[in-house]
């Protein structure tokens, strides 16, 4: 590896590197607007030059962007007069036919023009003539263009080209006349198009959603995962007065790059306007009535303890779900073995969606649950046949099942198999076909609205996180758990999350040398620890 | 002027029909190639090229043996004959292919021959179609009388030729612009590093760009020899070159002539003087990129070295006279439309630089300049130069505003001044050459921030 001297700091880096990165490494910011890490290089703002020297004693600018790491004793200035210059000079450039609008543009606070504008712009301007004022654009059903803020850095084009492989996006016209603009009939309309906002280093792409909403930096920014599918995209919920604004990616290499999909960024909108369970209920007279907390629990153990025998002959069924955390079908399999004292364990399968790959492998996965293999691996159980087949057969009688699923649907046979239970108890979030079954109701909590871990499609642990609590008298459902739990006089462990992690390090297959400081922002892959004495497979 | 010297312009001049094949093949057309193809190595036909000094007629002036030397040793390897003539004040090529057509081609198949090449473009500019229709016409005839496609002469040696209309833009012609646009891309300047043609050209693969001029010369240094043609011109600037004269002159047109001729002796001996007798006020010599020339700086030869020294350029040979009735102001705000018309958008300095300084020219033009502005353009050349993916930010953008500006400042002055536009007589109108350097503003190049 090449050791190179960056403004008098030695650093040894990978050959290849571009300058940008090899400075970061050293802690030194280049300052960019085309240049994208997950985007070929195009060099065009020249926002990035920096002086390099070029034979022995002389320096040249270079971009920061296109120049690599070749070879031992290379030297780079980046702060000297003339790249300092240069920055003054770009800075203008961008900002002569800029509208400064800054006030009500949804960049605000974010925008590298003004950032950069702060450290190397000028308090007056010296262009007198007319501003260019090209016409914004409605480019798709989620993206707009302010092209007067446009920079025409490419980023957007060469995402759609690259990332998304539907190039949609392209430049018209030439010289300073340049527009991005979309082919006639042909609008932004890809799975990926929401991202052409987040690597807009301008206001210039917008999404609609975000329009005029309040000023960014009023939010709270939740580093989550989001729930979409089984893929796991690494994201960042902003959220203010327990309310989601916006969902944007996070960056990891081993799960979605710099990306998302749409359906995951506005995906929140199902969930804030769905139909929430706020409160427990119970049916009483044939109808669901809301009640308390305490005569909801009452009502479980009433409704179950005829029913729970010896293990092995328990006619208790228990059915958990592919949107909950690990730590939460962790507890309920423990519910089911020590409170229950069943072996009727299975797990809701939800009908696959369309899948898709782009053109540079994001992945959208037709498993439209986010931790359907954490679940497999909690319960020891793959679906709900085995429940179904139990009810029919007579030997299941009362259910406890889990929801948490905004779409959920149910087959006619397992419709028809929860009819005939004597007593169902339903922990969900909203008004479903399973809720209007059920006896008992617990109100329970949304991937917003708690802690925890999911295990995507190919085995890494992601942490969840809580943006604020559930509405209403709902609670999270680790906890409606646990106290169930104590209302059959079994107590389940530890409530915290992480210490739930640590258990599940110990007994369950594939988890051991797992904890949350091991999981940390980036997730951790299943399996890296030695297989755990206690689990039996 | 030896007549014998003039080739190229001589052939065009005296020979009726030389489009046509036969006629050119008739007067010894063709029988380099032969010659060539049947008793030259290749590495002989690159020494021969590199031995005679040819440096690129295109405009920069490269030596043409060692952008060949430079090319990536592998295959396929492409050419790409430059006929996207768009520098303004330039029109040799045009005329080289309008009456002499195939002495280029000989020239693309020696260069292909030498280089390893079996295929190649002439990438002619789009408004010049009946040079394409011709240049169609020629290589069909010369595939007829089998100098191009398979097994040339029976040697062996492949290679086919195309033509490329030009898409229309004045990046088209510069070498990574001509070469995305070839690919079917809008003309973007590649970055260089790492996209040399020589390296990573058309389809990845090494490519050789070179200039109409350039091929014939290949073909005549090939044809007589180097010696031969090192026996015209100077060591620094060999061969004869064509020259075009135009503007304010009694005789503008093409010339064939050796670089060791003055400007001068180029404008009133060649061309006949200025136009009725009036006075020189500027001249730029080698198309609009190069820094303007005051009545003082008449006195240098038109070799490559020399016009460096004297802070311009030679450039593609345009030379643009100027009388004494022409504003200056006018004169740059012409061209600075053409480089705010023209810049491609595709890097920050020029596509927002070229439209402020264009802006700026014609505010002072109309009488609405300010003080400030004679410095605030300078420093927005400053800005730009050496700051963009390619070099058109400063060939037809900040050298001729910024050698306009300071030789020409007292014509600027009294723009500003008087707001209004304002003639200075030839004498007031520009800075002696001693007050140019006293104001420590390079003219070619920016001298220090």
């Amino acid at each position: 590896m090449p050791t190179i001297k960056i403004d008098e700091k030695e650093v040894t880096v990978d050959a290849g590197l571009t300058l940008i990165q090899a400075a970061a490494t050293a802690g030194i910011d280049i300052p960019h607007f085309c240049y994208h890490p997950g985007l070929p290089i195009d060099g065009n703002c020249r926002m990035c030059l920096v002086e390099m020297e070029i034979r022995p004693g002389v320096f040249g600018l270079v971009a920061g962007c296109v120049q690599t790491v070749t070879k031992d004793g290379m030297q780079i200035r980046t702060n000297t007069p003339t790249v300092l210059k240069n920055r003054e000079g770009v800075m203008e450039f961008f900002l002569i036919n800029h509208p400064l609008d800054c006030p009500w543009c949804d960049q605000a606070g974010e925008c590298r023009l003004q950032d950069y504008s702060f450290e190397h712009g000028r308090a007056d301007s010296r262009f007198v003539e007319t501003k260019r004022v090209p016409p914004k654009k409605d480019l798709g059903p989620h993206i707009l263009l302010y092209s007067t803020r446009c920079i025409l850095c490419t980023r957007c084009i060469r995402f759609c080209d690259e990332i998304a492989g539907t190039s949609e996006l392209g430049i018209v016209h030439m010289g300073s006349h340049s527009e991005i603009d979309t082919f006639p009939g042909q609008p932004l309309d890809n799975k990926l198009s929401g991202n052409v906002a987040d690597i807009c280093p301008v206001g210039a792409l917008v999404t609609k959603d975000f329009l005029y909403k309040p000023r960014i930096w009023h939010y709270t920014t939740v580093r989550t995962i989001c729930t979409g599918c089984s893929t796991g995209c690494n994201t960042m919920m902003e959220v203010m007065h327990q309310k989601i604004y916006r969902i944007r990616p996070r960056e990891n290499m081993e799960v979605n790059q710099y990306w998302m999909c749409d359906d995951g960024r506005f995906g929140y909108h199902a969930l804030q306007e769905a139909e929430r369970v706020k409160v427990p209920m119970k049916r009483v007279n044939g109808t669901l009535q809301a009640t308390t907390w305490k005569e909801a629990l009452q009502a479980v153990s009433d409704g179950f303890s005829r029913l729970i025998g010896e293990t092995g002959q328990s006619a208790v069924g228990v059915v958990g779900s592919a949107q909950w955390t690990n730590e939460e079908n962790f507890l309920l399999s423990k519910l089911a073995r020590e409170a229950f004292k069943t072996s009727h364990i299975g797990l809701y399968v939800k009908p696959p969606g369309e899948g898709w790959v782009s053109k540079s492998g994001f992945r959208i996965e037709a498993d439209k649950t986010p931790n359907a293999r954490g679940a497999r691996e909690m319960l020891g159980a793959a679906d709900m046949r085995g429940i179904v087949d139990g009810i029919n057969a007579g030997t299941i009688k009362g259910l406890y099942i889990v929801g948490g699923d905004l779409g959920l649907v149910l087959s006619a046979a397992e419709k028809e198999a929860l009819g005939k239970l004597e007593c169902l108890v339903v922990q969900d979030i909203v008004h479903s076909e399973l809720v209007d079954l059920a006896h008992v109701v617990l109100a329970g909590a949304s991937w917003a609205e708690k802690d925890g871990t999911m295990t995507n499609v190919n085995g890494r642990v992601q942490r969840l996180r809580r943006a604020f609590p559930p509405p209403g008298e709902a609670r999270t459902d680790g906890e409606i758990i646990r106290q169930v739990g104590k209302q059959c006089g079994v107590d389940l462990g530890p409530g915290a999350p992480a210490e739930i992690m640590n258990e599940i390090a110990r007994t369950v297959e594939g988890y051991a040398g797992l904890s949350y400081s091991v999981i940390g922002e980036q997730g951790a892959m299943t399996g890296i620890g030695q297989p755990s004495e206690a689990a039996g497979g | 002027m030896d007549a014998s010297r003039c080739i190229l312009t001589r052939e065009m001049e005296t020979i009726p029909n030389l489009t046509d094949i036969d006629i050119y093949i008739q007067h010894g057309g063709y029988q380099t190639v032969e010659k060539a193809l049947k008793m030259m190595k290749p590495e002989e036909v690159v020494k021969a090229v590199t031995d005679s000094g040819l440096k690129g007629r295109g405009g920069a002036g490269f030596p043409t043996g060692r952008k060949w030397s430079l090319l990536a040793n592998r295959f396929p390897r492409y050419l790409c004959c430059n006929a996207d003539e768009s520098e303004p004040a330039s029109f040799k090529d045009r005329k080289l292919l309008e009456g002499n057509p195939h002495r280029v081609i000989e020239g693309m198949i020696l260069t292909s021959y030498a280089n390893g090449i079996n295929l190649g473009y002439i990438y002619i500019r789009g408004e010049f179609f009946q040079i394409i229709e011709q240049m169609d016409r020629a290589f069909a005839q010369a595939y007829e009388r089998g100098y191009l496609g398979k097994n040339i002469l029976g040697t062996g040696f492949d290679l086919d030729l195309y033509t490329h209309p030009g898409a229309g833009a004045y990046i088209c012609g510069e070498e990574t612009g001509l070469i995305e646009s070839l690919e079917g891309n809008r003309p973007y300047p590649r970055l260089k590093p790492p996209y040399f043609p020589a390296a990573i050209g058309l389809w990845q693969a090494p490519t050789i760009v070179n200039n109409v001029e350039t091929m014939a010369d290949v073909a005549l240094v090939v044809e007589h020899g180097a010696d031969w043609f090192k026996g015209f011109g100077t060591e620094d600037s060999t061969g004869s070159r064509l020259f075009g004269l135009c503007g304010h002159v009694k005789k503008p047109g093409l010339y064939e002539l050796e670089s060791t001729i003055t400007l001068r002796s180029l404008i009133y001996d060649v061309g006949g003087g200025v136009r009725g007798d009036k006075k020189l006020k500027a001249v730029i010599p080698g198309g609009i990129s190069a820094p303007v020339l005051t009545p003082d700086e008449l006195d240098v030869t038109m070799e490559f070295g020399e016009m460096a020294k004297a802070g311009t350029m030679g450039g593609t040979g345009g030379v643009v006279v100027m009388d004494e009735t022409v504003c200056m102001v006018d004169a740059l705000l012409n061209i600075s439309m053409f480089a705010r018309h023209e810049s491609c958008g595709q890097c920050t300095p020029c596509r927002e630089g070229m439209p402020w300084i264009n802006d700026m020219l014609r505010r002072i033009e109309q009488g609405h300049g300010r003080q400030e502005d004679i410095d605030l353009l300078l420093d927005v050349c400053f800005n730009i130069e050496g700051r963009t993916v390619c070099v058109f930010g400063q060939a037809p953008g900040v050298w001729p505003t910024r050698s306009f500006i300071v030789k020409y400042l007292p014509e600027f002055q009294a723009h500003i001044e008087q707001h209004k536009c304002v003639v200075l007589p030839v004498e007031e109108s520009y800075l002696r050459k001693e007050n140019v350097e006293m104001l420590g503003v390079g003219v070619f190049r920016a001298k220090n921030s």
